[in-house]
């Protein structure tokens, strides 16, 4: 990862070093589901935020069936 | 069959997890492609059992029996309906089938008292996400949806320094990313399985990379534009241009609340490759160029 910033006026970039660590998503994905049921909750990546996701993917497909910009209104659950 | 035959469905031994307490009963719903890594995660744990299986194909589910060596007791059903009249005592299910198959068993889960794990994209549409999210409330279980880059130490790093404050206030943000050629077949090209083309399936992880690092703030409005060049195309496609009907390249502006503005895009195919992750402030930006990890942004990917 690259930031980039200003240095006595000039324009710089700090590299932001990579975590190099063995890929153990899935089972932190699975893991985490499963210490939840166990502490009821609450949802390690829960639908309140992915909403939002979905909320601009299904803007994104009706905007481009009707060729122009859409108001988007997720409703309150 | 002789041993020799059999043995070659045998996982590797490793070590199991002791976990207190007693085990949790798991349902997996659809057992094509990604349940594979669902089964593998739990086949590993000691303080899970897998019960039952649904799917559409039955076969699929007992072949999953044989290659992950479960006891020949673990029920298999045909519909997430049949499983759920029959099993009782489920703690959680794993929901694997198709994006048009999310939304209706992961609330006939809840409806039975079962917490979910639904592979992403959350649905397709955000009309069936509200009517998950209503069951939720209506029935006090929960669902986690399967974004596995969340737990990525880089993603992790791109929150916490957005967090930090070292970016400042952003204002702009790119991100998505482009296959150059990486389309899929399977259940993931028709409208009538998918529903939704490269921009559920590789966009909702790009989407979350960047929404989540900043609070997932409200979209406001959007532009959206999708198209199917490649997919449609035999010369890109092959025999699944005939069926293909979905996007394989989307583009977007999307107006965030917090006065933020998002840029997006996204390609299962297209002659280009397509910028990496940016978000900027007036005072600093940072780029992600690299993949951090597996699906999340798809450039590097094929």
């Amino acid at each position: 990862m690259t930031l980039y910033h200003d240095i006595c006026g000039k324009c710089a970039e700090t590299i932001v070093p990579l975590v190099e660590e063995e890929d153990t998503n899935f089972y932190k994905k699975v893991r985490s589901f499963l210490d939840a049921i166990r502490t009821g909750g609450p949802a390690p990546v829960p639908t309140s935020q992915i909403v939002i996701n979905q909320a601009i993917i299904d803007g994104i497909v009706r905007s481009a069936k009707l060729g122009r910009e859409i108001e988007i209104n997720i409703p309150e659950i | 069959m002789s041993d020799a035959v059999l043995s070659q469905f045998k996982q590797k031994e490793e070590k199991k997890e002791e976990k207190a307490g007693r085990k949790l009963r798991i349902g997996i719903i659809g057992t094509g492609g990604i349940s594979w890594v669902h089964f593998y995660q739990y086949a590993k744990m000691n303080d899970v059992e897998i019960v039952a299986l649904a799917d559409l194909e039955p076969w699929k589910a007992y072949e999953r029996i044989e290659q992950f060596n479960l006891s020949p007791d673990v029920r298999v059903y045909s519909s997430d309906k049949e499983l759920f009249d029959n099993e009782k005592d489920l703690d959680g299910v794993s929901i694997c089938t198709y994006h048009r198959q999310h939304a209706g068993p992961t609330i006939n889960a809840l409806e039975h008292g079962v917490n979910v794990l639904l592979e992403k994209p959350f649905t397709v549409t955000l009309d069936e996400a509200v009517e998950v999210m209503r069951a939720e409330k209506r029935t006090g279980k929960f669902v986690s949806v399967g974004f596995q880059p969340r737990f990525d130490a880089n993603m992790k790093m791109i929150k916490k320094i957005v967090e930090s404050g070292a970016l400042g206030e952003i204002y702009y943000i790119q991100t998505g990313g482009g296959r150059r050629r990486g389309i899929p077949g399977g259940t993931f090209i028709e409208d009538s399985t998918a529903g939704i083309g490269a921009v559920g399936d590789i966009g909702s992880y790009s989407l979350d990379m960047v929404l989540n690092a900043v609070g997932y703030p409200k979209p406001l409005t959007i532009t959206g534009y999708t198209s199917d060049f490649f997919g449609k195309d035999p010369k890109y496609n092959g025999e699944d241009a005939k069926r293909f009907s979905v996007d394989d390249f989307a583009a977007a502006f999307v107006r965030l609340e917090g006065g933020i503005i998002l840029d997006f895009r996204i390609s299962w195919a297209m002659h280009p490759t397509l910028p990496a992750t940016r978000l900027s402030s007036a005072r600093r930006a940072l780029s992600a160029f690299r993949r951090p990890t597996a699906g999340t942004a798809p450039s590097a990917v094929r």
